[in-house]
């Protein structure tokens, strides 16, 4: 097909393509790895399929009832490695004898398992057993679903089914109510004689949650559709209007390429995804297994395979995506304009996205949820979540909604496609809509006009290059993670909170005079504990007695914890006060760390990638721009095209490094603030404790504020780097690709893992401050990447205004 | 006023774009006729600083135009042959844009812009983008632009290609009329335009200063080289192997064909009177290669 071949030899949308896919793989990576280890995944996949073979032929219940034996060995034996870690010679001798009471009640509760960890303590000890041990859980964890959850829900359904129809409201006839019920009973009735399997679950799950794909090809199907108006761009719409096969043929093939790509990116794209999923989980010998096998899938009434599912996925997935491809291609042949083309394709898209995402599905408007570009895109929701919708009083599963409207909305679009672009003719008389606004246009135009050459500068790098939309996505980036931001407390830290809000600031002998109240509750409160444990191990006390008593147990033991912290910050900041004469504060460190500390490195890290991320794509283009629309002889011609505007390039660059920063650290801070505080910012900066060894004497709100300047200047220099970087280049998107190929993907390879670049990577300088904070460094050290990063800003600086400045003398 | 050019060569590898090119120029208009790659445009460049030259020096008022710099190139209106444009800048907010770097008020930019869209007729497409412009619009527009900020030098490329008849004599009799306190360097291939409002013309062969006279001196200069004859089409394809070929017009009397050229055939008549810059050209320029 020569149109396929016409789009798929451009350069710009093969590098399009292949940065698409890097960026699936990266994400995906990036998203299953999380903290865990190859290695760790792969030896996990490995026993998992041992014992699943070991497993095959054994009876379900049996292996179930043998596995909870081991499970609750395993259980009791990481409690008990934990108490015999705990080392009393440096704790709370509260708490020594609270480990000692918890030991005897286990060998009360459970004394052959007791002995047999005696026996054999390591017995978990080694990598080897406890994967062991975290697959025969996981497999447990599997039985229980097969042999009692899922049995259970289907019972409850029927139930549920039986006894409202015996209510009046929900058995009139002809009701949507009651044929709902009776729809669900029915169908969830078909998996009752289904047999359920063990088996790898994970790489399956994975293939259906992972979002990331859908608005990748999202974006490939609305880059080819934009590709259509080519012809339009370089006024060569006439041109081939008037030949032979430039009209319904050309239509007709470029259906063909919209489908063909739909399809063939699905395959490759979720193909690729599941692949992944199975290298590093395994699977491969589960197609056969009944998708319900899977707790995601429970709610898919619909008896079908895993590997049935995964075919049908990705032909729903192919039809879907040549659905948004189709619609797009509807929307921009109705407009003769293209801005207005360009318009109709995002507005549909957007009030499609809109509809799916703010509609209820308890709307009466839910049809419009459901017949939806985005819903039809979700197909995996369509296989873990039931729901039947009310067409005109019957029930219909949002699944067949999807499977019967999509290929006839898509045939419906394709026919009207064909009229459009066979009938509209490329040279029409403007219609009163576009003559309206071409003379508004006009109107405006004469009013306006500036002779600010900062504006100019800043108009062509918001709204020529388009900068305006990615720092609304920005926007929408940093706004997603305020309104998702949740941090969760192990028990300890939420008691500590506590100390810190009672007790927080100047230490005073008030502020002694608390802990030792507190310490003398506490005391009461686990001498009465203990008795209480000292009497069920007589038997004095049955064990629902006791019961209550474990859990205040627990919660004592949380507070000591707390108040051995606590007391041993106070003994670290009296010792800062007499060696080093600050007047340090009791100051809860938490907030602080998050933002700065190593413990919350892997956030600061994405902070500082996303930033330069957007920097590039924003900065990148700038130079290439001007070389891409030949202007540059001259502008360079007149008086103030050189050092002015190449000034003004790098002034709005800093600009630029503010709107994308700001944003995001605002957003960090601000969740930060509100979840954990940020509190007494005039305390000394020592009074945090990964801060006590820094030198200079400055309060924690100062210091904050040269850490945030450090690094927006640091990112400055990025942008100065991607500026030269564009320097090079001839054309916008190149610029982008180059710059983004120099600044970010150090960056992006350095937070997967490649630590050896760090150092030029800007993300351990700016992102983290663990060169700040070691104290191995000895104070100076941690200057030279950061000294590294500025050297290359200064130089880039340098080096594009000399190559601006003495550019088209080389001929440029 | 004067813009001296004493000894300029630039070099690509072995080949001279311009060699030891030495011309004096004070107000009023100069054509620059020469064929495709003479140098035209690499003088337009070295005049504006974006070519770096390699021998000689370009003077205004006796101060080297590079030490001058930014003082320089604010006398300077420049139309490029290249249209380079912002495509996504509509016409008046290019102009806009070129008024600030031309470092113009924003009331006297206006006051520009306006006249100068009406001169070059563009008034009604103003608004419009810049990337939906033929290169006949566009080619106004840089007219437009080299003429903001009332230059003191004007250089401009190609300044009437792609414009009508009318626009073209408007534009023309525009130019002249502002010439008079400034050098206007005009290089074109529409030799009637040289003919009509060039005080000198300055003739340009492989980088080399071929000529420099004003238009009657040219013309008068090759008085008894054009010569006419009616020939047959055979004719006209054997004397073509020969000789320069000026026009082949068609007359009552059949075709008529016009030779340049210092040893004609005896069979052609001389031309007397109506010797034109087309006449110069092939003559100079093409007849001695």
């Amino acid at each position: 097909m020569g149109e396929l071949g016409r789009i798929f030899t451009n350069k710009k949308i093969i590098g399009f393509l292949i940065l698409l896919f890097t960026i699936n793989i990266f994400f995906l990576l990036k998203d299953q790895m999380g903290s865990r280890s190859y290695d760790y995944t792969r030896e996990t996949k490995r026993k998992f399929a041992e014992l699943q073979n070991e497993y095959k032929d054994r009876d379900y219940q049996e292996l179930y009832e043998e596995l909870t034996v081991i499970t609750k060995k395993s259980e009791v034996y990481n409690i008990l490695t934990a108490i015999d870690s705990y080392d009393s010679a440096t704790g709370a001798p509260q708490l020594t004898e609270y480990y000692d009471q918890m030991k005897n009640q286990y060998a009360k509760d459970y004394p052959d398992l007791v002995e047999e960890y005696y026996e054999n303590p390591k017995l978990y000890a080694n990598e080897e057993q406890r994967i062991t041990g975290a697959v025969i859980s996981k497999i447990h964890s599997q039985l229980s679903y097969i042999l009692k959850d899922y049995p259970k829900k289907l019972e409850d359904i029927h139930n549920q089914a039986v006894q409202m129809s015996t209510i009046s409201i929900f058995s009139k006839p002809n009701s949507f109510s009651k044929g709902n019920i009776e729809k669900t009973d029915k169908e969830y009735a078909a998996m009752m004689t289904k047999p359920l399997t063990i088996g790898s679950d994970e790489a399956f799950t994975m293939f259906v949650q992972f979002k990331v794909t859908d608005y990748l090809l999202l974006g490939l199907m609305v880059c080819v559709i934009i590709q259509f108006l080519s012809e339009r761009k370089k006024g060569l719409w006439n041109i081939i209007y008037a030949t032979k096969r430039g009209r319904f043929w050309l239509a007709f093939q470029r259906s063909g390429v919209i489908i063909l790509v739909a399809f063939a990116s699905a395959f490759l794209f979720y193909g690729c995804n599941l692949l992944i999923g199975l290298i590093l989980y395994g699977g491969t010998s589960d197609f056969g297994r009944m998708l319900q096998s899977i707790p995601t899938f429970q709610n898919n009434p619909y008896p079908v395979t895993i590997g049935g599912f995964v075919l049908q996925f990705i032909m729903l997935k192919g039809l879907a995506f040549a659905l948004i491809g189709v619609a797009s291609w509807l929307a921009v042949s109705a407009f003769q304009n293209m801005s207005f083309s360009i318009l109709a394709m995002a507005m549909l898209l957007v009030v499609q996205y809109a509809s799916y995402t703010y509609i209820s599905i308890l709307s009466k408007f839910n049809l419009l949820k459901y017949i939806n570009l985005f819903s039809f895109i979700d197909v995996g929701n369509k296989y873990t979540y039931y729901l039947n919708l009310n067409l005109f009083s019957h029930p219909i599963g949002i699944r067949a909604v999807a499977s019967i409207t999509l290929p006839v909305i898509l045939v419906v679009c394709l026919v009207i496609t064909y009229v459009i672009n066979a009938k509209k003719r490329p040279v029409q008389a403007p219609s009163v809509l576009a003559k309206q606004f071409d003379r508004l246009l006009a109107i405006l135009s004469k009013r306006s006009g500036h002779v600010s050459l900062f504006r100019f500068e800043g108009y062509k790098l918001f709204w020529v290059q388009k900068g305006i939309f990615l720092l609304l996505i920005l926007l929408y980036l940093a706004w997603n993670a305020k309104t998702n931001h949740q941090i969760f407390y192990s028990n300890e830290m939420s008691i500590r909170n506590e100390y810190y809000d009672d007790a927080g600031g100047p230490i005073t002998e008030k502020t002694m005079e608390f802990f030792n109240q507190e310490q003398s509750q506490v005391d009461v409160q686990m001498a009465m504990i203990l008795d209480a444990t000292a009497r069920y191990l007589a038997d004095e006390m049955s064990y629902e007695e006791y019961y209550p008593i474990t859990y205040q147990r627990e919660q004592i033991s949380y507070r000591i914890a707390a108040l051995e912290y606590m007391k041993t910050q106070i003994a670290r900041l009296n010792e800062i006060k007499e060696t080093r004469g600050i007047d340090v504060w009791l100051v809860n460190p938490l907030g602080y760390e998050t933002l700065i500390g190593n413990a919350s490195a892997t956030g600061q890290r994405k902070d500082v990638l996303t930033i330069i991320l957007f920097i590039t794509l924003m900065v990148g283009s700038s130079i290439a721009y001007e070389k891409q629309m030949k202007a540059f002889a001259l502008v360079r011609a007149i008086a103030k095209g050189r050092q002015p505007v190449i000034g003004l390039k790098m002034l709005w660059a800093f600009i630029v490094t503010l709107c994308v920063a700001l944003p995001i650290y605002y957003t960090a801070i601000m969740n930060v603030k509100n979840s954990v505080g940020l509190p007494y910012l005039k305390a000394p900066v020592q009074s945090i404790g990964i801060l006590e060894e820094f030198p200079i004497v400055m309060s924690i709100g100062e210091f904050m504020i040269m850490v945030y300047a450090l690094r927006v200047l640091l990112m400055y220099c990025m942008a100065l780097l991607a500026l030269l970087v564009s320097s090079y280049t001839k054309a916008s998107s190149e610029g982008i690709i180059a710059a983004v190929a120099v600044t970010t993907i150090p960056a992006a390879l350095e937070y997967v893992g490649f630590r050896q670049i760090a150092y030029v990577s800007l993300l351990k300088p700016a992102g983290v401050m663990e060169i700040w904070l070691d104290k191995g460094y000895q104070g100076i050290l941690w200057l030279l990447p950061m000294l590294l990063i500025l050297a290359i800003g200064i130089s880039a600086a340098l080096l594009s205004r000399k190559r601006w400045i003495s550019a088209a003398r080389r001929g440029v | 006023m004067v813009l001296e050019m004493k000894g300029l060569s630039k070099q690509y590898g072995s080949i001279y774009a311009l060699k030891d090119f030495t011309t004096t120029l004070t107000e009023g208009v100069y054509g620059i006729l020469g064929p495709n790659g003479a140098g035209k445009s690499t003088l337009m460049n070295l005049l504006t600083d974006n070519v770096k030259r390699d021998k000689g020096e370009i003077l205004y008022d006796g101060q080297d135009i590079l030490k001058m710099g930014g003082e320089f190139r604010k006398l300077l209106g420049y139309m490029p042959q290249q249209q380079g444009l912002y495509d996504h800048f509509s016409a008046r907010k290019f102009l806009f844009y070129m008024a600030a770097l031309k470092g113009l008020s924003r009331k006297q930019a206006r006051k520009e812009i306006e006249f100068l869209l009406e001169l070059v007729g563009l008034n009604k497409e103003a608004h419009r983008k810049l990337g939906g412009f033929s290169g006949g619009m566009r080619q106004r527009v840089l007219l437009a632009t080299a003429l903001l900020g009332d230059p003191k030098i004007l250089i401009l490329d190609e300044p009437t290609a792609g414009l009508d008849p009318e626009e073209r004599i408007r534009i023309r009799n525009f130019i002249s009329e502002i010439a008079q306190n400034k050098i206007v360097l005009l290089a074109t291939h529409v030799v009637s335009d040289i003919e009509c409002i060039a005080a000198k013309v300055l003739l340009i062969k492989k980088g080399q200063l071929m000529k420099e006279a004003t238009p009657y001196e040219l013309i008068e200069s090759i008085e008894g080289k054009v010569a006419e004859a009616v020939c047959t089409l055979e004719e006209i394809k054997s004397y073509q192997e020969s000789y320069h070929i000026g026009n082949v017009s068609q007359r009552k009397e059949g075709l008529v064909l016009r030779l340049v050229g210092d040893d004609l055939p005896e069979a052609f008549r001389p031309v007397k009177g109506n010797i034109d810059m087309e006449d110069v050209y092939l003559y100079y320029l093409e007849g001695r290669a």
